[in-house]
């Protein structure tokens, strides 16, 4: 294993609206190593984007800590929507200099991300939603990070420029020794470039662990009902009866619709929990 | 099973500023009663184009240039003005994708559906009330009562899309529209959303065209797929067919492009399909795929390809046999 690049204790995040406190995030920990991929997975709502915006500093925490592994560390991000990220009256060349330091370098980046002198005096309704997305990735490599949260960066492209932008950010990660935390609802795209996964539900983490091993044998029943609403082509998936009962839970956040549960969950939130070699879940019901 | 929707050879083209598109290219389709066919293709490939056509809705810069739409024998094509309009209400419903701009925000739930069913027929406020609960019900909502009162703003995303299903079907339309109906919502609700309309279909016999750009939820609902490039159905056939024995290049490159839940990070390398999408400008002949084909040869760029067919799974390819 790797050393860890960025340790994440005890993570809150309140924010306050008219209908009361959310909290977008209550007591998260985890870390991510160096060079590895960490996929971040859950519904709307779960505080995965709030995880990436507190991660690349763009939304200050409540509490808890985010120590890097040491302070010349930098990071980036790179947003979902690729037309609201840039500015729509600067051209690309002027995008990608917001973070570096001249036109040279500039056309450099424009090149690693496989866009080219063609492209360098567009503006961004010129350009199709997957090479903007390309603009946004060489923004983001002109500072030179270490750490890139990706929020979300291929669900808003069309099939075949997904695929294009998943293999530039693997190519781009092998060449510049970048780690991701990569957030998406799309479970197949995060199996695909994920070496571990953290699934989450309403601000908790659920279950966190390698790749494969969630995808094939999930423990937490969150994940377990996650799993059998992806859709495949392959195998017709039992189904998994979730319920939807009207009951306060100060324990388990997904206790209210889980079919596993016991008066426990309600009462006592549960910690994560070591499940196997890396494994960690947070469930009363299922721990070993 | 009988047609509930014949689309025969339809043509359409969209005039702009550099000449006209030619956006939908000689489609032919059928939907029986009680199938659910997906239309899968990529943005810009046709697929909401004929949806409009459809529904009577295309821009003020589009024309139908020939073809039929049957619907019941009657032909949409041909009519206008309050023939048409009795036409959509009484045979077509639709769900858009994104229910929130499709409802009317300053309206409650049971004004819009009070409001739909008196398009029909006029009933007092009572009947079409009771009408509109039974329909939510039927549409998976357990409090009808509570969701009548609500605005838009106050439902969730799968609800708002449950709405929209029930107020599309309170007509009884034998055929339901589904244009992305699930896009905009999370993977469970999704799941939900689908079975709904496979038991919609199995129970009331409605016949769903569900238009998508993914093939894994086409996969997991539709009894039939028809693959559109270039405004084209390139490929159409069974489920099973489809997936396991693609025949058109252009559904192999779509099947190896798309990021699996089976295989993980370093098992399988993505194949991104090259060059870029098809421009309607271009009024070449020959393959609309050709210039992004692996396989095209000479003639692909000069000759159209015609529809062939086999044991109901049909491609337009000209190459014998592709691997």
């Amino acid at each position: 294993m790797n050393k860890t690049l960025v340790e994440v204790s005890n993570l809150t995040k309140t924010f306050h609206s008219d209908q009361g406190e959310i909290k977008a995030l209550d007591g998260v920990s985890f870390s991510v190593s160096e060079g590895e991929t960490l996929g971040v997975v859950g519904e709307s709502g779960c505080g995965k984007t709030t995880l990436g915006r507190v991660l690349a500093g763009l939304v200050r925490r409540d509490e808890g800590t985010v120590v890097f592994a040491d302070k010349t560390r930098r990071k980036q991000i790179i947003f979902q929507d690729p037309y609201n990220s840039v500015d729509p009256y600067w051209t690309v060349e002027r995008i990608v200099m917001e973070t570096c330091n001249d036109r040279n370098e500039a056309i450099q980046l424009l090149n690693k991300v496989g866009l080219g002198i063609r492209e360098k005096d567009s503006y961004p309704h010129e350009l199709s939603g997957g090479q903007l997305q390309r603009v946004g990735i060489a923004r983001a490599l002109g500072a030179k990070p270490d750490f890139i949260v990706c929020d979300e960066p291929v669900s808003a492209l069309d099939v075949s420029y997904q695929s294009k932008i998943i293999s530039l950010l693997e190519e781009l990660q092998q060449q510049e020794h970048l780690t991701y935390l990569f957030i998406s609802h799309d479970l197949a795209v995060v199996r695909h470039i994920a070496d571990r996964i953290m699934i989450m539900y309403k601000g908790q983490i659920m279950e966190i662990g390698e790749t494969g091993e969630i995808i094939k044998n999930p423990v937490h029943p969150y994940t377990e009902f996650l799993l059998s609403a992806v859709p495949s082509p392959f195998e017709k998936k039992e189904n998994f009866d979730i319920r939807d009962d009207k009951v306060v839970s100060k324990g388990c956040p997904f206790a209210p619709r889980c079919p596993y549960r016991q008066e426990i969950c309600l009462q006592k939130r549960c910690e994560l929990k070591m499940h196997g070699d890396g494994h960690l879940v947070a469930c009363h019901v299922k721990e070993k | 099973m009988t047609e509930a929707l014949c689309i025969k050879n339809l043509n359409v083209t969209y005039r702009v500023s550099q000449g006209t598109r030619h956006v939908l290219r000689d489609v032919s389709l059928t939907l029986k009663k009680g199938q659910i066919r997906a239309i899968v293709g990529e943005s810009g490939c046709g697929k909401s184009t004929l949806v409009n056509t459809i529904i009577s809705r295309l821009p003020a810069n589009g024309r139908i240039e020939s073809g039929q739409i049957l619907i019941d024998g009657q032909d949409m094509v041909s009519l206008k003005g309050d023939g048409l309009r009795r036409m959509r209400f009484e045979k077509l419903g639709v769900v858009f994708q994104d229910p929130f701009s499709a409802l009317d925000p300053s309206y409650t739930v049971e004004r819009q559906i009070i409001e739909t069913v008196n398009i029909k027929r006029k009933t007092d406020r009572k009947t079409a009330v009771r009408m509109g609960m039974e329909m939510l019900t039927a549409c998976g909502i357990r409090e009808p009562q509570e969701i009548m009162k609500k605005y838009p703003h106050e439902l969730s995303g799968g609800l708002q899309q449950r709405v929209m299903i029930a107020m599309a079907l309170i007509n009884e339309p034998e055929i339901l529209i589904a244009d992305e109906p699930t896009t905009a919502l999370d993977v469970t609700v999704q799941k939900e959303i689908l079975k709904l309309l496979r038991k919609l279909a199995d129970e009331r016999q409605l016949a769903v065209l569900f238009v998508t750009h993914s093939l894994d939820v086409a996969a997991m609902l539709a009894d039939r797929i028809a693959v559109f490039y270039g405004g084209q159905v390139v490929e159409e056939g069974r489920i099973e067919d489809i997936f396991n024995f693609p025949l058109h290049p252009y559904t192999q490159a779509l099947l190896k492009t798309i990021p699996s839940i089976e295989y993980g990070k370093n098992e399988r390398k993505l194949m991104p399909i090259e060059g870029e999408l098809f421009s309607f400008l271009d009024e070449n002949e020959g393959c609309c795929f050709a210039p992004r084909c692996p396989y095209a040869r000479e003639t692909c760029f000069r000759v159209s390809p015609v529809i062939k067919e086999n044991m109901g799974h049909s491609y337009a390819c000209l190459l014998e046999e592709v691997l």
